[in-house]
């Protein structure tokens, strides 16, 4: 798994390559504790090259989900693939996270709001 | 002279990969579980403990007792057919229609007859019980005074399943010990909980979630969608709080089925084997992986 | 936590006339000065839930008791016909939707209640929860008409027709998400209060209908458990669980009963209040575990 990051504004985007799941589960939240530990809140993960995903996968995007919201900020995907959109609905999370089509709306849902 | 022996430390033996298969409420559909199991075979992955609920029980049973493939199939076809519903128990209609006139209790609504589907289970299964498994085996039910979901460990195998069988409505509730058992579906349409209980490392959960209708044209229909889009959040939710709140790995095989499969289409089966190969041939190379990885681990602590 | 006042969501759950408790859960809200960010409603929820955010200076027992009164004799109207057609649908011809209860007179209620308001006139956010009865999803409705809104999300499946919206065929929220925690989560609530209501069991029935109301209240149950497990452990923060204790039964048609829920409702809300206080009050900055400087 490969992880990219590429800001847009104050937002900062995580493209991720490959499958999240139990065997790079740490590789993802290190990953990401890095740019909330310098005080970015408002993260977009771009799914648009992830193929795979698990339930141990979940489980770690659910742990940077809840860093970034403890910090005040919030962690948003984008252009999920079907199969693993579908994984996501059946695990219940895209009841509690904000999904969008493309990266561009996804970073646009931040808005202006300070 | 005598030479002292050198020990020799023992070699412990690796690890054969193993996952626990968890295999949900689906009717005829369950009969993936035949495609998931050759195709977990066929990759030398084997099979540690199995959990099964509602027609799942019937598949969860025979992986337990080690039937081939060849064999699972063939006599999923010959007993599980519309027949086994179709014994009207006349008297349960009457008493839905009119309760208070012919004695309404809840112990005896069944509207179908079971002795059809008792028979041909006695005739795949004999009088094995549950715990002469080779496979530890879990078959689960729904205790109706409270919602529970119940686990059946012990005890003949004819029995088990037909209590987690009970299609409410259909088939009489079971009474087991001090509990009335209903289908197991109703408590968890894919038990992976159970698996969880019991220590599972990697989990392989082959579930199906039922088919909405595109047109409510009845009340009879109106009453199918309505308990469908219940058992369908029901599955999800429970797969979503177990999936989130254990340790193991989750393997979720739910396949959908592009052309229409009904309750009993006996018919499809062999095209329902091999959708259910092909959605685990998708998952094994992370399967391995992980296998492969865990059994690492577990040398390297040796 | 980050610094700074936390933000705040009541999500009101289904519970059919029961739901006249959260009016005393806020009356308490109020007392202590809680300020609320959002609210969330679903089924019976949505009323409460909705008056809340509309914001306004009526007294909350004035609004349980106005709830009351709209409520009363909008479920006296059974539609037998309906009922015979459930029970033999080859004898009767089928309605297109399905009901005991004809939908004029809690549509009048409705109206009584909400006038022509629309989401975007409220004073806070408002988001209700119905379920597409054909897709079998969850709809978040959170603009358009109130009326509209609610009507949906009380849509109480046998009991009150279905109400067509953009297309859709909506019906009673609670089918597939009785306490919608997961809105206010996504959100980014920090303070989650959680009003809810499980449903009974009949201990004994004496007819088909009352069966099927018992296998539906055995799921909706375990359905309501699995979901609360779930979204405590995704909340990132904290949930009070302000579950009232009503010991008696309530029917659809109990509108004496609201005095006591309201009741009930503020007793289950102070106990929380401690707690919610304190949480309030812990605005003091702390670092964040991430970072090696201070």
């Amino acid at each position: 798994m490969e992880i990219a990051l590429v800001p847009h504004a104050d937002v900062l985007v995580l493209s991720i390559t490959g499958s999240v799941d139990s065997l790079n589960a740490d590789q993802l939240t290190s990953a990401f504790a890095g740019p909330i530990g310098e005080g970015r809140q408002r993260l977009v993960a771009d799914f648009a090259q992830v193929n795979y995903t698990s339930s141990a996968g979940l489980r770690s995007l659910l742990i940077t989900v809840k860093e970034c919201r403890r910090a005040g900020g919030d962690l948003r995907l984008a252009a999920l693939q079907p199969q693993v959109e579908r994984v996501l609905s059946i695990a219940g999370f895209t009841g509690i996270l904000k999904v969008y089509d493309d990266v561009p709306s996804a970073v646009a849902s931040f808005g202006d709001a300070a | 002279m005598k030479q002292h022996a050198i020990p020799v430390p023992i070699q412990m033996p690796v690890t054969a990969p193993v996952v626990t298969l968890v295999i949900g409420s689906g009717s005829v559909k369950c009969a993936a579980a035949i495609g998931v199991v050759k195709a977990l075979t066929d990759a030398g992955i084997g099979i540690d403990r199995v959990v099964g609920c509602s027609a799942g029980a019937l598949f969860a049973s025979c992986v337990a007792l080690g039937f081939d493939t060849a064999t699972s199939r063939d006599l999923t076809v010959r007993t599980w057919t519309r027949e086994i519903t179709s014994q009207r128990n006349v008297k349960g209609l009457l008493r839905l229609v009119a309760p208070r006139l012919f004695g309404f209790r809840a112990d005896n609504f069944g509207l179908r007859g079971d002795g059809l589907l008792r028979q041909r289970l006695r005739d795949v299964f004999g009088d094995r019980c549950i715990e002469d498994t080779a496979i530890p085996l879990h078959i689960t039910a729904t205790d109706f005074a409270n919602g529970e979901l119940v686990e059946i460990v012990r005890g003949p195998l004819v029995d088990a399943i037909r209590a987690s069988l009970s299609l409410p409505l259909a088939f009489e509730p079971v009474r087991l010990g001090e509990r009335l058992l209903v289908d197991g579906y109703l408590s968890d349409p894919l038990p992976v909980s159970v698996a969880m209980k019991h220590g599972a490392r990697v989990i392989v959960a082959v579930g199906f979630e039922n088919p909405y209708q595109e047109r409510i044209s009845s009340a009879g229909r109106f009453a199918f969608q309505l308990s469908a889009i219940l058992a369908n959040n029901l599955l999800r939710s429970r797969l979503a709080f177990h999936s989130a709140a254990h340790h193991s790995e989750l393997i979720m095989i739910l396949p959908e089925f592009k052309r229409r499969v009904r309750l009993f289409d006996t018919a499809m089966v062999p095209y329902i084997i091999e959708e259910g190969e092909q959605a685990t041939l998708q998952q094994l190379p992370y399967l391995h992986s992980l296998l492969n990885a865990d059994r690492d681990r577990l040398a390297q602590a040796a | 936590m980050r610094p700074g006042r936390r933000k705040v969501a009541l999500v009101i759950g289904a519970g059919a006339l029961k739901c006249a408790a959260a009016f005393g859960v806020v009356k308490v809200l109020r007392e202590h000065r809680v300020p609320i960010d959002l609210v969330v409603g679903c089924s019976g929820g949505a009323f409460c839930a909705a008056w809340l955010a509309h914001g306004g200076e009526e007294d909350a027992d004035a609004a349980a008791e106005r709830f009351a009164r709209g409520w009363a004799g909008a479920f006296d109207e059974v539609d037998h016909r309906a009922v015979l057609s459930a029970v033999f649908p080859r004898l009767l011809r089928f309605h297109k939707a399905v009901s005991i209860v004809r939908d004029r007179r809690i549509n009048a209620a409705l109206r009584g209640f909400v006038g022509g308001q629309r989401f975007d006139e409220l004073a806070l956010p408002l988001q209700l929860v119905a379920t597409d009865f054909i897709s079998g999803e969850e709809v978040v409705l959170s603009s358009g008409r109130l009326f509209d809104a609610i009507r949906a999300t009380i849509a109480l499946p046998l009991i009150l027709p279905p109400w067509e919206l953009d297309g859709r065929m909506l019906v009673d929220g609670g089918v597939c998400n009785p306490l919608p925690l997961n809105l206010a989560i996504r959100e980014g609530a920090d303070i989650i209060v959680a009003v809810g209501f499980e449903d009974a069991l009949d201990t004994e029935f004496h007819s088909g209908m009352g069966l099927v109301r018992q296998l539906t209240t055995l799921m909706v149950n375990r359905l309501y458990r699995a979901q609360y497990g779930f979204y405590n452990l995704t909340h990132h923060a904290e949930t009070l669980a302000v579950f009232p204790d009503i010991e008696r039964r309530v029917g659809l048609n109990d509108v004496h009963m609201v005095p006591y829920l309201v009741e009930r409702g503020a007793q289950a809300m102070s106990r929380e209040m401690p707690y919610l206080q304190r949480l309030m009050d812990d605005t003091v900055p702390r670092p964040h575990p991430g970072r090696t400087q201070p």
